[in-house]
Formats: C-alpha cells, structure tokens, sequence
C-alpha cells in the first residue's frame, strides 16, 4: 500500500512536471492557460467546493489535485506545487498547518490562511462512549489510559491511533499532545485521513482523529465524540471551548500572479466561502 | 520317376521368404519403435520430475516472497503490534490480512504471535506448536517445511513478524503440494503422481482408486494391477520422513499407447500383405506353375511313350505360346507313333503269317508251340498235332498252273479254318502241307481231322469254270510227356509217319500215329 501510494504520488509530479516543461517549450497566452492547486484533502475540500464559483470570476480554468489523501497528497505537496509556479503555468498549494516565518523564507512561499478546523476525536461506532475529558482524551493518547472501562466503555483495550504529520509545523495534532514522543508507543501510526478512517473501524477499540473536512462515506464505521461534552462546531471552536483545530490554508510562489492570489483572497473573504465554512464547522480566518 | 517341382518349391519359398521378410520387418519396426519409446520414456522421465521439482521450487519461492509480502507489510505490523501488546481482539488484523492480502494464491493462511496464540487462520495444532518452537530465537530465519494432513501434503512457510526489532509471530502460509500436482498431472492428461507412506499408496492421480496398494519400485519401476510403471521420485527440501514420498511415472499403456495403435495398423498392414503375397503367388502359381506343371506331366508321359492330349492354350503369353507349340510337337509325335505302331503290326504280321492264305507260318509255329505246350502242361493235358498234305498237288500245279494251284491252297485253308475252334491254331508249314495244333486230345485230333477230310472232299474248287476235286491225307499224333522241352519235332516225327501211313494206305485219309504200328 505505501509503495502503491510513493508511485502514485511520483506518478502525479512527473505528469505535473512534465506538464510545466511542456508549458516552458512553448510560448502561449498565459491567460488560456489552466491555474494548478494541488495539496492537502482538507483545504482541496474547500477550493473543490468553490471552483465553478473561481473559475467564472477568474476567467481562468482551474485543476484541483487532492482529492484522494491516500495519495499521500498533503502540505509537503502543496509546497511543491505552489514552487512549481510559472508565469506560463501557474500554481498555488494547499496545506492544513500554520507555516513557520522560516519555513516562508526559506521556500519561498507566502502563506494564506483561509479557517481553522476542528480536529474530530474518532472512535468506533459501536463503542458506547460519546463523550471524554480533554484529561481523559491526553490519559489515552498518553496511554496512562489503555481500556475503555477505564472512561465507562466496555473492557476492551483502547487501540490509539496517530497520523503525526507535519512534526516541525505548529497546529493540528499537537493540540492534542504537543510531542509525537508523548503518545503511547503501541499505537498504529497511519499515512493518511483515510487510512486513519479505516483503521479506526477496523478496531472497536479504537480511538483517532482527522480534520471536520473529512467525507466520510458509508463503509467507515466511525464517529465523533463531544469532548468535555462539547461537540467539534464552528461556533464552539471560534468560542474556545473545543480545543482540539488545525489551520487550513493556501500557499503560493512569491512570484505568484494577481489573479492566482486574488483567487486565494476570493476564498478567505468571499461570501460563497461562508457557506463552506458553515457545511464543514470551519472558523474562517478573514 | 516323379517330375520334378524346383521351379513350384522355389515359387513357394520364394513367397515363404516374401511372408517372412514383410512380416519380420514390421516385427522389427514394432520393436524397435517401442524401444526408442521406452529409451525416450526413460530419458524424458527425468525431465519430467526436474520440472515438477522446478515447479515445486518456484511454488516455495513464491510461498515464500507471499509470506515476506505479508509479514514486511508496515500496516500489518502495527495491527499485529497492537493486537499482541494492546491485547485486543485479532479481528482487525484479520479484516487487514483478508483486504490487504485476500488476492495472494495459498491454500491456508496463519499468524501465530510469538506466544503461540493464532491471530488469524487455523492451521493444525502441531502446525502451531512447531511455529512456537521457532519463536524460542529471537530473530527466527524463514522455515520452509512439508507436513502431512489429513488433506493431503503441504508446503508450509513461515516467516517472522519483526516491529521495531522486536518479534511479534510468525506468518505462516501453505500450499497443497500433492493436490495441486495431482490435478496439474489430470488437466495434463499424462503422467500420474503417487503419493506413498508407508509402501503403500495413499493419493494418486489414477482415476480408478489405488489407496492402499503396495508401491515398491525396483529398478525405477513399479507394477500396479495389469500395468507397468516407470516411475522417479520426486525430491522437494525439508521433507522428512514423516511426510509422504511423492514418485512421477508413466505407465507403460500410456507410454505405446499409440504404437499399439500403430501395432493393429501394423498387424492389419501384415495381414493384408500376407494375403496379397498369397494371391500374388497363387496368380503365379496359377500362370507360370501350373502350365509349367502340366508341361513336364506331359513330359513324363512322353518319355513314358504316351502321348496324352493337351489343350491348347488361351493365353497370348510365352507360356502360352509354349504351351501350344507343345502340343503341336505331342501331336506329331502320337501321329507318328500311331504310324510306327501300325508299321510294326503289319511286319509283325507278315513275319508270323503265310501271304498266300492268311495262316500262321513255320516260323511262327516255332515261336509259339513251346508256349502252347506249357499252358497245356500246366493244365494237364497234351497238346494234339495234325498235319495235313493235299494230294496229287504236283499234278495240279502241272495241269493247271501255279496260279490255280495257290487257289487250291487258298481254298484248302479256308476250309481248314472254318472246321478248327477257337482255341485251335492252323499254320502252313510247307507248300501243300498244312498244320493243326489242338488242344482236344488225339481223339479229338482224328475228329477235326476226318471233318476236315470230308468237307474238302465234298467242297470242290473252281477252276476255269471247272469243278476240281481237291483231297488231302492227314496224320495225326499226340505230344508225349518224354518229348524234349519244346517237344515240336518230336510230335512232328511222329505226325509225319502217320501221315506217310495215310499217303500210302491211299491217299485222301486220315492216319493216327501208333507206335507199336508205325516204328520199326
């Protein structure tokens, strides 16, 4: 599965390479030319959303990559992407970390958040529990807490699972513990929002976490928990009182067009996001 | 003698000769045939088992990169760490095992954890504990091994778990090994496999059930019911013997299947050569044989002195042509034989006869009286002679020429004839002297005699338009058993005296010999 993931993803960058190469060679209007975002499911979700509404106030055709997570599609191939900018090929990146002032300066990048997401606490469907304490939460991913009785769930032993992405960027799961070295050590670590979905229904013991932007389809037997009794809204993150959220994002090449950029502005300010931000409890951040 | 028959005998040997080389060609084509199948068989069945020993091979490396698939999968590692440290249920990782590796191709599917729990599958208790044996190194190498089930033999594979240096079980993978060769062997449609323990079949692919027959190959070769196998076993690593030995054979119906096919085109081939050649040698039996046969048949009876009719020949052929000059040749050879046979007659006539009147002469009286006198000894009678001498011939002759005296002695013999029997035999032995020798004793001699006399007397011969009275005087006289052994002159002595006595007693009488009478 992770060979098939590393060759599909390579597949992905060869064809968008070569797409710009071929772009290079031969000199067209950039105006006819399609505008590239490719990155992260979770700020693709929003953009997808949003493309017919960017394309006719854009003139310009947009392709979107991102859609597939297990692709390995995350904020790493967002940043790639929005480098590969040309002015014969244009492209943006999309990621769900806040990025570093370093990080900007040394890709070259520039940043734009567009909303935070709470990060959902997922556990098997059939497990009975519905709500935990961010204590009793922080206890499990610890693993000072390893059966469900423990929380007034059944006996059954709690199988955590991470996706510890993006370690040196700020955000996401280190809300929930600030160090990949705090969570249990027998824990499943998996490579995508996906795989995470599955593995979460693969144990009824299991306990994870993924992004509000995330569709889940009807084979995934999962759900999410209220923590501290409240529930992963919008209104109860802007409030404070959900703690657990990741930042969603778009970044571009400096040397990024105005229309690029006014596409990106077009979702952080625009009213077609607002109804986005309400489908998927985000808290836009303009 | 018998004719010869070379020339048949050497046709029937030659046809012999033509049966036995068509036949002992086919033979040796037969043998030889099934010979070079067989030495193929042999060499070929070595082949055989090296592929089937190939393909167990690949079947164990391909067990084998399954079961590294498997246990180097990250996901399943994690599953398995979860499951064995978390103690949770092993569901999950079979829920992972069936998605993520459903599609690999094995016939059971295991993970023991290293304390000897199965997680997934269920393999065969001493399956387990084997594998829980092997967990007792921490870094296990890959086991390939054999073992026996009730199903039948399985390769087995089992390869360890290893998360974060730590070992967590054992995938275990097998692969039906006799089952799979045994229906490879069926869909093949040749070869057969048997699986033996014991010295006993257990599973083969023979269609008809030989479980429990006794296999005990010598020499590679083994009988089972009517058939005969050459069989080779077939060798596969880690195989020990608590595990079936598996043997790869052909049999030998399977072998010269087709050239007992060929064998019936081969009999029917020298069947109905066999019966060509027959015709054939019977046509020429019948073409050259045969006329040359009647041809010397023929000439047997011609160096016998006959001359047998032979029918022309139809044919245009030479023999035909030969045939009928033959036969032309035979004809002239009968007709000339006829003239010969005729010529000869007629000088054998001539030299026992009198030309004047058709009576036996003195010469052959000579040839003949000894004869006659033997068949009457052997009867035990005696033969009578009467000579009889016309009278006064000289003067006949004188007066009436010579001419007219040979009628007189013509019509004196037919008269002398028609008064002897059968059985009588008249001669003239002199120029009117004439003889009788009988058989009816010398009474009957003085009868024939006297009737002679009298008709010859009363019968006159025309002459010149004038009646001539012709006598005669005759003696008559008995053979004596003192005679010498042809015994003729005596007899005649004794005719001629007493027919002196008639010729001077008168003339024109007859007188019998008396010895008391007559000598002196």
């Amino acid at each position: 599965m992770l060979v098939m993931r590393v060759a599909l993803a390579g597949a992905f960058f060869l064809a968008l390479t070569n797409a710009t190469s071929a772009a290079d060679s031969v000199e067209t209007s950039t105006d006819n030319q399609p505008i590239t975002g490719a990155g992260a499911h979770f700020s693709w979700v929003i953009f997808n959303d949003l493309k017919p509404s960017l394309e006719h106030k854009s003139g310009r055709s947009i392709h979107l990559y991102g859609r597939e997570s297990m692709l390995g599609m995350g904020c790493n191939a967002g940043i790639k992407t929005a480098k590969l900018n040309r002015h014969d090929h244009e492209t943006f990146g999309f990621v769900c970390c806040d990025l570093a002032r370093e990080e900007q300066r040394k890709e070259d990048i520039v940043l734009y958040p567009i909303a935070n997401e709470p990060i959902l606490i997922l556990v098997h469907r059939t497990n009975p529990v519905t709500s935990l304490s961010v204590t009793q939460l922080r206890a499990m991913f610890r693993g000072e807490i390893t059966n469900w009785k423990q929380v007034g769930g059944t006996d059954r032993p709690v199988v955590v699972v991470t996706r510890l992405h993006c370690k040196n960027r700020p955000g996401h799961w280190k809300t929930i513990l600030p160090d990949a070295k705090q969570f249990r050590q027998d824990r499943l670590n998996v490579k995508s929002a996906a795989e995470m979905v599955k593995t979460v229904s693969d144990f009824p013991g299991g306990l994870g976490h993924t992004g509000s932007t995330w569709i889940f389809d009807h084979q995934s037997q999962v759900k999410a928990i209220r923590v501290g009794g409240v529930a992963p809204t919008a209104a109860n993150l802007k409030s404070g009182k959900y703690p657990f959220y990741r930042q969603l994002g778009a970044v571009t090449s400096k040397t990024a067009s105005t229309t690029v950029k006014s596409i990106i502005e077009q979702v952080q300010t625009g009213p077609e996001f607002r109804k986005i931000a309400r489908k998927y409890e985000l808290v836009p951040l303009n | 003698m018998s004719p010869p028959h070379t020339y048949r005998n050497r046709l029937i040997l030659y046809i012999v000769l033509l049966e036995t080389f068509l036949i002992g060609v086919l033979f040796y084509f037969y043998v030889q045939s099934r010979d070079a199948i067989l030495d193929t068989a042999n060499r070929n069945i070595g082949l055989f088992v090296a592929e089937v020993e190939g393909k167990i091979k690949l079947e164990e490396h391909e067990l084998q990169q399954s079961a590294r698939l498997i246990s180097n999968n990250i996901q399943l590692q994690e599953y398995m760490f979860v499951v064995v440290n978390v103690g949770t249920e092993s569901k999950p990782l079979a829920d992972l095992f069936k998605r993520q590796f459903g599609w690999l191709r094995y016939h059971q599917a295991a993970i023991i954890s290293r304390d000897g729990r199965v997680l997934i599958g269920d393999p065969d208790p001493q399956l387990v504990i084997r594998t829980s044996q092997h967990h007792k190194d921490p870094r296990p190498l890959d086991e390939l091994f054999y073992f026996s089930s009730p199903t039948g033999v399985e390769m087995v594979m089992t390869v360890p778990v290893i998360y974060q240096d730590r070992l967590l079980g054992s995938v275990m993978l097998t692969q039906m090994l006799d089952a799979r060769l045994i229906a490879a062997s069926r869909k093949a449609g040749y070869g057969q496999i048997f699986v033996v323990s014991d010295g006993l079949i257990r599973r083969s692919s023979l269609e008809e059930g030989l479980a429990g027959r006794s296999f005990s190959p010598e020499d590679e070769q083994v009988r089972l019911g009517h058939d005969h196998y050459l069989v080779r076993r077939i060798e596969y690593a880690g195989r020990n013997t608590s595990v079936p030995e598996m043997w790869f054979g052909f049999s030998s119906p399977e072998l010269t299947g087709r050239l007992d096919k060929t064998r019936t085109q081969m009999l029917a081939l020298a069947v109905g050569g066999s019966i060509a050649i027959l015709i054939l040698g019977i046509a020429m039996m019948r073409n050259f044989s045969g006329p040359i046969g009647r041809l010397v048949t023929v000439m047997r009876h011609v160096g016998e002195g006959r001359f047998p009719e032979i029918r022309a020949s139809q044919s245009n052929d030479e023999i035909g042509y030969l045939i009928n000059q033959f036969q032309a040749m035979v004809t002239r050879l009968r007709e000339k034989q006829d003239e010969v046979e005729r010529v000869h007659s007629q000088l054998e006539e001539q030299a026992t006869t009198d030309a004047l009147t058709g009576l036996y002469n003195r010469r052959h009286l000579y040839d003949l009286y000894p004869k006659l006198a033997a068949e009457a000894e052997r009867r035990g009678k005696m033969l009578t002679v009467i000579i009889a001498d016309l009278d006064y011939f000289k003067e006949i002759n004188d007066k009436h020429g010579h001419v007219n005296g040979d009628r007189v002695l013509a019509h004196f013999s037919s008269i002398m004839q028609e008064c002897s029997r059968v059985s009588d035999f008249v001669f003239r032995i002199g120029g009117e002297e004439f003889l009788v020798v009988t058989n009816g004793g010398i009474a009957g001699g003085e009868i024939l005699a006297e009737k002679i006399r009298k008709i010859a007397e009363q019968r006159p011969v025309v002459i010149g338009g004038e009646l001539l009275n012709v006598t005669a005087s005759f003696g008559v006289a008995q053979a004596e058993p003192s005679d010498s052994s042809s015994g003729l002159s005596e007899v005649l002595t004794r005719a001629d005296r007493a027919l002196y006595y008639a010729k001077e007693a008168g003339r024109n009488r007859v007188a019998t010999w008396d010895v008391r009478r007559m000598t002196g």
